[in-house]
C-alpha cells in the first residue's frame, strides 16, 4: 500500500515536472543560422552577421522597416532645422542593461567612438562621416550638422548601435567580446557567447518596449546547409534561415514545419564591360580580335538581356525562391521604378537588335561567376550562357571561388560577370553600382566594370541632393529607368529569403539579411 | 638522445620559415582581402583606411619582414576578420579540435586493436571476414557522406543523439572541455565516430597484417614451448612487436586528425580549428592561415619526434643516431 502511494506520488510529481518543463521549454528559442557573428563589439565589423545578432542586444536611433524606410527606435522623432542640420528627439525612460539611463551623452560618445575603433575590416564610419558636428540641446534632444545636405541621415543612423557613454569612452573590442562591455538597450541581454558556436541571450525584463516573447534565445551557427536542415528536422533547433533550395518542396509538404518567405533587398545581376574599346574576353567567333567592343552598344546589351529566360531561371534553378527583376532595386522601395517590368524572353527582338547594331554574325564572350558564394550561382551563369548561345553567340563560362573572383573583377579582368548586390537605400545603391567611378564624389564604389553615363549621373547627383523625400524618390525612379534603358547592367532576379520553423512559430521575413529572435513569435 | 632531439629541433626552424614564406606568397596570389571584407558600398576613403589599418598598403616583402620581426617575439599577426591576435583566435578553438581528435583516436585504437588482433588470430572465422569487409567499407566511404548519413540515422530518424554543435563546457585546469561529462559526450560521439572510421579501418588492417606476420616467427613458438600462457604470449610479446609500425601510423594519423578534421567540423558545426582555417582561407584572413599552418607544421614535427623516441623505447635494437651501417 505504502509502495503504491510512493509510486503514485512519484508519478504525479514527475508528470508535473514534465508539464512545467514543457511550458518553460516553450519559452526558449533555439535558432540555427548560417550567419556567423565574429564579435560582440557593435562598431567593429559592418556585416550581415553582426547586424543580425547585435540587433537583439543593442539598439539604434532609428530602425529599418520593411519597405526601405526607417521607423523610430531610440529616437522618437526627427526633423531638419535647415538643409544641413537635423534635430533628433530621444525616447525618455530607456535604461541600459546595467541599469544606467539612456540619454544624449550616450549617443555623442558612441558617435565619437565609431571612427576610432582600431583594426576594423569594415568600419561603421561610413554611416557617420556625413556628420561634422554633433551636439546636445538637452538630455533628450540632439543636433547633427552635416557637411552637405544629407536627406537620408536617419537611414544611415539605422546601422549605428548605441552603447553607454562610459563604455564608449573606455572599452576595447576585447572587452565587448569577453561580455564585460556588451551592454545595450535591446530586448535581450547577453548571457554567453562562444565564438563560432553559439550566442545565448535572456529576456531583458526592464525593456522599454513590448515584452519579448522568449525567456531565452540561443543562436547556433551551422554553416553547412544540410547540417542546418538536419538540426531542424531532428528538433535540435526551432527555426533556420537559408533553407536549401532543393529541400524546399519536401519541407512544404511536411506538416511539422512552416515556411516563411519574403523578398530580399538583393539583386542577382550581370555586369558587362562597356567602358573599354577592347575587352579581354570578347573576340570574334574564330578567336581573333574585334575592331570594336560590341558591349559598348546599348542595343547589344539590351539584346543580351532580352535573350535570358528569367521565368525559367526563377522557376527551375531557384525553385521559386526568387522573383524576376526589372531593375537593381526591390520594387516598393522609395526610388524603385513603378513602371519598369522585367525583360521578357524575346529572341526575335533580341536578334533584330543585334542585327541593327551590326553584330548579326555574333561574337565570342566568356561569362565569369562565383561558384561557392550565392545559391545556384554557377548554375545561373550556365543558364545565361546557354541563353546567349541560342541568340547566336559563342559563350564560355568560368566559375571561380569568391576569394579569387572579387579581386579579379575589381581589376577589370572580366568582360561579363554574374554577381549579387545588396541595396538597402535606392540612392546609395544606384550611386555605388551604376554611378560612374569618381573617388572624390564617392561614386561607383561597386561599379567594377566602370560603366559610365555622365548624363544620367548628373541626374543622379541632383536626385541625391533633393531634400524632400517624396520628390527625391520620384527623381530616383526616373534615374533608375534611365539606367535600365541604357542597360547599365542586366538585372536577373531578386532572391526570396526562406525561413523554416517548427509548427507554432511565426517568422517575419525582412528584406535585409537578418535572422534573430526579434523576427520570431509564437503563433 | 639529447643530441638527436636538438638536431631535430634545429631543422624545425628551417621548415617553419619555408612554410610561412609559401603561405604568405600563396594567399597574396589568390586575392585581395579588402575585396572580401569591406562592403562593396563603402567608398574609396573607407577602403584605403581599411587597407592601411590592416597593413596591406605596403609591398609584400615589407609585410613579410614585419611578420618575421613580430614572429620573433611570439606575435604571429592580428586576424583581419577578428581584430585579435591570430594565435589567440586559434588557441581559443584548439580545445574543441583536440578533444574531438582525442576521442576519435581513442575509439579507433580501443576498437581497432582488439578487432585487428581477433582478425589476425582467427583469420578464417566468419567474424574475422566480416571485420575485414567492414574495414574496406570504412576507408572507402567519403567522410562527408558518412557524416551526413550518421546525422540522418542517429539524429533525425532515431533521435538518439544531437545532430550538430558542441555540448556544454566544463572548466578543466583553465581549459574548457565538453567531453568530461555525459551530456557533452553525446554531442561529440557522432563527429568522433565520423573522424574515427578511416583510422579504425587502417588500424584493423595493419594490426591483422602484423599479427599474421608475427605469428609465424620463431619467438612465438619458443614462448609457447617455454610454457607461457597464451594470453601472455599475445598480450606482452606479440603486442610489443607489432607496436612499432602501429605507432608510426597512429602518429601520422593523430597529426592529420588534429590538423585536417575540416570536413567533419563543417558538417557537425563543431567550433574547432579546422572550420576556422577553412573560413579564413575563403575570407583571405592571412594571419590566421599563416599562424595555423605554422602550428600544424610544429605539431607534425613534434609528433614525429615523439614517435621516433617511442620507437627507441619499444625496440631496444633501434639506435636513434646510428651512423655506421
Amino acid at each position: 500500500m505504502r509502495t503504491a502511494i510512493k509510486w503514485s506520488r512519484a508519478l504525479v510529481g514527475s508528470l508535473m515536472l514534465v508539464s512545467v518543463g514543457a511550458v518553460a521549454l516553450a519559452q526558449n528559442l533555439t535558432l540555427g543560422t548560417k550567419l556567423e557573428v565574429n564579435t560582440l563589439d557593435p562598431h567593429f565589423f559592418n556585416a550581415f552577421a553582426t547586424g543580425s545578432s547585435h540587433e537583439m542586444l543593442y539598439e539604434q536611433l532609428t530602425a529599418f522597416d520593411n519597405s526601405g524606410g526607417v521607423k523610430p527606435r531610440l529616437a522618437l522623432s526627427w526633423r531638419t532645422v535647415d538643409p544641413t542640420t537635423w534635430e533628433f528627439k530621444l525616447r525618455p525612460g530607456v535604461k541600459f542593461h546595467d541599469g544606467s539611463p539612456f540619454g544624449a551623452d550616450d549617443v555623442l560618445a558612441t558617435l565619437e567612438r565609431i571612427p576610432n575603433v582600431p583594426n576594423t575590416p569594415n568600419s561603421f564610419a561610413q554611416f557617420t562621416r556625413s556628420i561634422v558636428r554633433a551636439s546636445k540641446v538637452d538630455d533628450l534632444t540632439l543636433r547633427f550638422v552635416t557637411r552637405d545636405p544629407n536627406p537620408t541621415l536617419p537611414l544611415d543612423l539605422a546601422s549605428v548601435f548605441i552603447v553607454p557613454a562610459r563604455i564608449a569612452r573606455s572599452a576595447s573590442t576585447a572587452d565587448f567580446n569577453s561580455g564585460k562591455a556588451a551592454i545595450g538597450t535591446g530586448a535581450y541581454k547577453l548571457t554567453e557567447w562562444v565564438n563560432g558556436d553559439k550566442l545565448v541571450a535572456t529576456r531583458n525584463d526592464a525593456y522599454w518596449g513590448s515584452r519579448a516573447p522568449w525567456a531565452s534565445v540561443t543562436e547556433k551557427v551551422i554553416g553547412k546547409d544540410a547540417a542546418r536542415l538536419a538540426a531542424l528536422l531532428s528538433g535540435q533547433v526551432d527555426a533556420i534561415d537559408e533553407v536549401p533550395i532543393a529541400d524546399m518542396p519536401r519541407l512544404k509538404t511536411d506538416a511539422r514545419f512552416t515556411i516563411a518567405s519574403g523578398p530580399m533587398a538583393l539583386v542577382q545581376y550581370i555586369a558587362l564591360d562597356s567602358a573599354r574599346d577592347s575587352s579581354p574576353f570578347v573576340t570574334a567567333k574564330d578567336g581573333s580580335a574585334l575592331a570594336k567592343n560590341p558591349l559598348k552598344d546599348a542595343r547589344v546589351r539590351k539584346a543580351l538581356s532580352l535573350a535570358i529566360p528569367r521565368a525559367l531561371i526563377v522557376d527551375r534553378l531557384m525553385e521559386g525562391t526568387a522573383v524576376a527583376a526589372a531593375g537593381p532595386t526591390l520594387p516598393g522601395m522609395p526610388g524603385s521604378s513603378t513602371t519598369l517590368k522585367p525583360d521578357p524572353l524575346d529572341l526575335p527582338r533580341a536578334q533584330a537588335l543585334l542585327k541593327e547594331a551590326g553584330w548579326a554574325d555574333g561574337f565570342k564572350i566568356t561569362l565569369h561567376a562565383t561558384n561557392d558564394r550565392y545559391p545556384a550561382d554557377a548554375n545561373i551563369a550556365q543558364a545565361v550562357a546557354q541563353a546567349w548561345t541560342r541568340l547566336g553567340l559563342v559563350v564560355a563560362v568560368d566559375g571561380l571561388p569568391g576569394s579569387v573572383f572579387f579581386t579579379r573583377a575589381t581589376k577589370q579582368d572580366f568582360s561579363a560577370f554574374s554577381a549579387q548586390f545588396g541595396i538597402e537605400e535606392v540612392g546609395a545603391g544606384l550611386r555605388a553600382l551604376l554611378g560612374g567611378v569618381d573617388k572624390e564624389r564617392g561614386f561607383g564604389t561597386a561599379n567594377r566594370v566602370r560603366y559610365s553615363n555622365p548624363g544620367i549621373d548628373a541626374k543622379l547627383v541632383e536626385a541625391l541632393a533633393t531634400l524632400d523625400l517624396g520628390e527625391r524618390a520620384r527623381k530616383l525612379e526616373r534615374v533608375s529607368e534611365a539606367y535600365m534603358a541604357d542597360q547599365g547592367l542586366i538585372p536577373l532576379f531578386h532572391p526570396i529569403g526562406d525561413f523554416a520553423s517548427r509548427k507554432g512559430l511565426l517568422v517575419e521575413p525582412r528584406p535585409q539579411r537578418r535572422f534573430n529572435a526579434l523576427m520570431i513569435r509564437p503563433q | 638522445m639529447l643530441v638527436y632531439i636538438l638536431r631535430r629541433l634545429s631543422q624545425t626552424g628551417l621548415v617553419l620559415l619555408l612554410t610561412s614564406m609559401l603561405v604568405f606568397a600563396g594567399l597574396f596570389l589568390i586575392g585581395d582581402p579588402i575585396e572580401i571584407l569591406v562592403s562593396p558600398e563603402a567608398d574609396q576613403v573607407e577602403r584605403d583606411r581599411a587597407r592601411a589599418s590592416l597593413g596591406l598598403d605596403r609591398p609584400l616583402w615589407a609585410q613579410y619582414l614585419r611578420f618575421l620581426a613580430n614572429a620573433a617575439s611570439g606575435d604571429l599577426g592580428t586576424s583581419f576578420v577578428y581584430g585579435r591576435p591570430a594565435l589567440g583566435v586559434i588557441f581559443e578553438r584548439m580545445p574543441a579540435t583536440l578533444e574531438l581528435a582525442f576521442l576519435a583516436m581513442l575509439i579507433s585504437i580501443a576498437v581497432g586493436l582488439p578487432l585487428g588482433l581477433y582478425a589476425g588470430l582467427k583469420p578464417d572465422s566468419p567474424v574475422a571476414k566480416a571485420i575485414m569487409a567492414f574495414s574496406i567499407v570504412g576507408f572507402s566511404l567519403p567522410t562527408f557522406w558518412v557524416g551526413l548519413l550518421l546525422i540522418m540515422v542517429f539524429a533525425v530518424q532515431l533521435g538518439w543523439l544531437p545532430s550538430t554543435g558542441r555540448g556544454p563546457l566544463v572548466d578543466f585546469m583553465g581549459v574548457k572541455l565538453s567531453i568530461l561529462h555525459w551530456e557533452g559526450l553525446r554531442f561529440a560521439l557522432l563527429p568522433a565516430l565520423n573522424l574515427a572510421l578511416f583510422k579504425l579501418s587502417l588500424i584493423i588492417r595493419l594490426t591483422r597484417a602484423q599479427v599474421r606476420e608475427n605469428l609465424l616467427l620463431d619467438y612465438v613458438r619458443f614462448a609457447r614451448a617455454k610454457g607461457l600462457r597464451k594470453s601472455r604470449v599475445l598480450g606482452v610479446h606479440l603486442l610489443k612487436n607489432i607496436m612499432v609500425p602501429l605507432v608510426t601510423v597512429i602518429g601520422l594519423e593523430l597529426g592529420s586528425v588534429i590538423a585536417f578534421a575540416i570536413v567533419t567540423e563543417s558538417i557537425f558545426a563543431w567550433p574547432g580549428m579546422g572550420k576556422l582555417v577553412i573560413d579564413s582561407i575563403f575570407k583571405l584572413d592571412r594571419p590566421v592561415v599563416v599562424a595555423y599552418l605554422m602550428i600544424t607544421v610544429l605539431m607534425f614535427i613534434g609528433i614525429n619526434l615523439l614517435v621516433d623516441i617511442v620507437y627507441s623505447l619499444l625496440d631496444p635494437r633501434v639506435r636513434l643516431d646510428a651512423t655506421e651501417v
